[in-house]
């Protein structure tokens, strides 16, 4: 029974921070503690001569100036977190000036004076791949390379009765969560405490203490409350080890809080993209060979190319092609790293099938929606050409209810084109991985008050999992909602786990919560079985209670709970352990393979201005345990989305400056560009999980773009190949 | 016209101003933001997000009118009344818009909905039935990444009808 599963509950995570009560990072403050702030590269490629911080020093309430710090981290470049011989992006950490105050530690770097001989950059991926400039001294640029390859593409190609050919750019974006990254850094004789604007606190435990074993015992990791994150928070930041140096360094508590400036020089930016595709198919509109060579913009470290495997296993995305190819290149430039951003590849790969799709029916003439329904998968499980395996779903079914919204939104397009304005429909449907794992960890905990305190390892930050989580365990313990906690965060308080990304969170966290919660049930039978003088075998637990079906009698959740803590000081007396605790941890052998639908009526006026006047979107996602918070995650991807389709964009020039270097430049969407999204789901692609769930947090960001650039391309009738797409280019 | 002060670069200078109805007396460098300030002072829910004014995270209601805080200096503020999102709820009992934030899932990450609320506050107080359109007009210097702002208009629009249907709000200006 379901007294909260599947209800639109009001978040538990919400009175806080409608008060202004919430603990962010930089609102935590410790006696004592000095402030860093980071001296970083005012140019794209250089070697570096030397740093002098002589002045810097003089200032009264500096404490000391730290350079040339390097530690050895995978992928990482190798002079990280500090550069100590070459420049390589603009914004990379050089030095950190570390005061009494922040604005003495901001006045301290600006004296600080970084002596460099210039080197050619090289900012384009394309140029990058020639190999002519070399991005970083002594090495090739091509960090990576592999193939993707399943059947025979190029006879497929040349065989088919139409081909085309297009390049398809996805450019580089800046996550922008609206909390700029930052770190505490407590240091107590031995041990460190670190507060972290961070994804995942247990994983930030382990790479910093990979780093830092030699000097502490160990590191407890923090998670205050964060301010969104989007993927951009998860992997480790060279602030992050300088920060903890530092601490390590005075034995102070040291605190460092990224500037927005800072924060899109070094924050890793994402996509960064280019796929060059050829493609074939029957006139009948089978698709019979794609060739994709997928150029990705890693920037001036390797710890990206992850990004361009995912983009390239789930090319093939809903539809049954068998003769694919992906040759993945990424290359070094002298840019900010790549790493993820909501969607994480998915919104890559989707985006480029979607365009074929869409490109295929132009070129066909033949109806769009008609050319996917003739290409879609027919029955699930399924495993695409490149060995990834689609769990379960029916693709059809969404496909027609989608379409219903298509034809309606095109009949409307169709009275506004007859009033001549500029309009046009576009439709996406998109098949995503997610729930990467590779498990999660709960421990459920009831007190002696009855009240269920439950511990995640998961470490959601603004996406309502607490509030989900908390759903899930009051049904399953037949308590009250209002009676259980759900607290994250600190890798203290559970032993292990992972964090918050990769959508992931209530499917893996959800089902250990879940399984935890029946431990705990297990466990109350067996108390109540020497409260009540009863064989256990004879008690069941039902709506909170432990009963006893022959004799009538029962025991509440809370009354088990008292009777166990009743006695201060006297003797245990029942032949069974006390405590009424449960921790599971819970992984999957598949990741999850959601789908879904974007449809968009858009108007783009004269001066080029995208308006979206009708936006539909309809998820599979298995069970929705809080369909408020679902609507919740796909309202602000769609609005990311489509930030990402017509505004956002990270612009260097070709010297590797960069040009989009505050909110005044790198535009995200403010309420007056955003629109209404109408929303809904369907629950017929189940996960395996006891609780069937899969995940919301990015569906949004790899549905939207390839829906919203179709639009505007019917709008102003010219084939449209890059996200994003500015004004100027309509 | 403001009166014009000249102040020392090193010079310490003693402001007086109102926060939440409460006295503060407080000394500033004369460069000092007033967001750094309140921040100091223990108003932690007035957050920075950005460098350049663009985000409003810092928005709060300063002699009856909503500011970015990251753009007033703190001297600036010497003998103002401030409002911040703290000084909203009253004796536990929530502002109509903050309960309409909680109500309509205003919110994920938390971080711009200090300000968010403090410039739904200023707007509903120029306009307290506005329509969407100027629902978004009127929140655009805020920028907020989670929400894609659909709930935030409503709950504007829901705190709008509640202020209207005479719940008071709490004022202490």
């Amino acid at each position: 029974m379901s007294r909260y599963i599947g209800k639109r509950i009001k978040r538990k995570e919400d009175p806080k921070l409608i008060t202004g009560q919430g603990r962010y990072v930089d609102d935590i403050e410790f006696p004592g503690t000095l402030y860093l702030a980071i001296v970083r590269s005012p140019v794209a490629h250089a070697t570096l001569k030397k740093v002098d911080f002589s002045d810097a020093l003089k200032l009264s309430g500096v404490v000391g100036v730290i350079t040339g710090l390097n530690l050895r981290v995978e992928n990482r470049p190798s002079n990280f977190p500090m550069a100590k011989t070459e420049l390589l992006y603009v914004g990379q950490p050089v030095a950190a000036v570390v005061a009494k105050d922040k604005y003495t530690a901001y006045d301290a770097a600006e004296l600080v004076q970084i002596d460099y001989d210039s080197l050619p950059a090289v900012t384009d991926p394309e140029e990058a791949l020639k190999d002519d400039v070399k991005a970083v001294e002594g090495k090739g640029n091509v960090a990576y390379r592999k193939t993707y390859s399943s059947g025979n593409p190029e006879k497929a190609i040349s065989e088919a009765d139409v081909s085309f050919e297009e390049k398809l750019v996805i450019s580089r974006v800046y996550p922008a969560a609206m909390e700029p990254r930052g770190v505490i850094s407590v240091y107590q004789q031995g041990f460190l405490t670190v507060y972290s604007s961070t994804q995942s606190p247990h994983y930030m435990r382990r790479y910093l203490l990979n780093a830092f074993a030699d000097k502490v015992k160990d590191i407890r990791v923090i998670q205050p409350d964060v301010g969104g994150a989007f993927g951009s928070k998860l992997f480790p930041y060279p602030e992050d080890y300088i920060t903890v140096y530092a601490s390590l360094l005075y034995e102070r508590p040291v605190k460092w809080i990224a500037t927005r400036s800072e924060d899109i020089r070094q924050t890793y930016h994402a996509r960064g993209q280019i796929h060059k595709v050829k493609v074939g198919a029957k006139r009948d509109g089978t698709l019979t060979g794609i060739i994709d060579d997928l150029i990705i913009d890693l920037g001036a470290a390797s710890h990206g190319t992850y990004l361009a495997d995912i983009a390239a296993q789930m090319l093939p995305g809903p539809y049954s092609i068998r003769d694919i190819k992906v040759e993945v290149y990424g290359v070094y430039t002298n840019k900010t790293p790549l790493d993820q951003y909501r969607g994480a590849g998915r919104p890559e790969a989707t985006f480029v099938i979607e365009r074929i799709m869409s490109i295929l029916a132009d070129e066909l003439k033949m109806d769009e929606i008609e050319l996917r329904k003739k290409n879609l998968i027919k029955s699930t499980p399924y495993v695409n050409p490149f060995g990834v395996k689609y769990d379960n779903g029916d693709y059809a079914s969404l496909l027609n209810k989608a379409e219903q919204v298509y034809r309606e939104m095109e009949r409307k397009a169709e009275k506004l084109r007859s009033e001549g304005r500029k309009v046009g429909v576009g439709f996406s449907f998109y098949l995503e991985m997610n729930n990467f794992g590779p498990w999660e960890s709960a421990s459920v905990r009831v007190r002696g008050d009855g009240r269920v305190l439950v511990i995640i390892g998961a470490a959601p930050h603004g996406q309502g999992t607490a509030t989900g989580i908390a759903q899930i365990v009051a049904d399953e313990l037949g308590v009250d909602i209002d009676n259980v906690d759900v607290i994250w965060g600190d890798t203290s308080t559970i032993g292990e786990g992972y964090g918050t990304y990769g959508s992931r969170s209530l499917t893996l966290a959800g089902n250990a919560a879940l399984l935890a919660s029946r431990k705990v049930k297990e466990k109350a039978i067996r108390l109540a079985a020497q409260f009540l003088k009863s064989d256990p075998q004879e008690l069941e637990y039902k709506d909170g209670k432990v009963v006893n079906p022959k004799t009538g009698k029962s025991m509440t959740l809370k009354e088990i709970a008292a009777k166990s803590m009743s006695v201060l000081g006297g003797v245990w007396r029942y032949k069974e352990e006390p405590g009424l605790e449960g921790t599971a941890y819970f992984g999957l052998d598949n990741l999850t393979y959601p789908y879904g639908s974007h449809v968009a009526l858009v108007e783009v006026d004269d001066t080029g201005f995208v308006k979206v006047l009708d936006y539909y979107a309809i998820d599979d996602i298995g069970l929705v345990v809080n369909p408020m918070l679902a609507e919740g995650q796909v309202m602000g991807g769609v609005i990311q989305g489509f930030g990402e389709t017509v505004l956002e964009e990270v612009i260097h020039d070709k010297e590797g400056n960069l040009l989009t270097g505050t909110f005044g430049d790198y535009m995200i969407p403010t309420a007056v560009e955003a629109f209404n999204i109408k929303w809904e789901y369907m629950e017929k692609g189940k996960s395996d999980a006891p609780l069937p769930a899969k995940g919301i947090g990015e569906g949004a960001t790899i549905g939207t773009p390839p829906s919203v650039l179709r639009a505007m391309e019917k709008a102003v009738g010219k084939r449209l190949t890059k996200l994003p797409t500015l004004p100027w280019d309509l | 016209m403001n009166e014009v002060k000249v102040y020392e670069k090193d010079q310490k200078v003693k402001i007086h101003f109102k926060v939440n109805g409460q006295d503060v007396e407080y000394e500033t460098e004369p460069r000092k933001l007033l967001v750094h300030a309140l921040r100091e002072l223990g108003f932690t829910g007035v957050h920075i997000g950005c460098d350049t004014s663009n985000c409003g995270a810092c928005t709060v209601i300063m002699n009856g009118k909503s500011v970015k805080s990251c753009t007033v200096l703190a001297v600036e503020a010497d003998g103002s009344e401030i409002l911040t999102v703290e000084g909203l709820a009253k004796d536990g009992k929530l502002h109509p818009i903050q309960e309409a934030f909680w109500e309509k899932h205003a919110l994920q990450c938390g971080y711009c909905t200090p300000g968010m609320i403090m410039e739904a506050y200023w707007l509903l107080k120029e306009k307290p039935d506005p329509t969407e359109e100027e629902i978004r007009e009127g929140i655009s210097g805020n920028l907020c990444r989670c929400t894609g702002y659909q709930n935030i208009v409503e709950a504007v629009k829901l705190a709008s009808q509640k202020l209207r249907l005479g719940q008071t709000p709490y004022q202490r200006q």
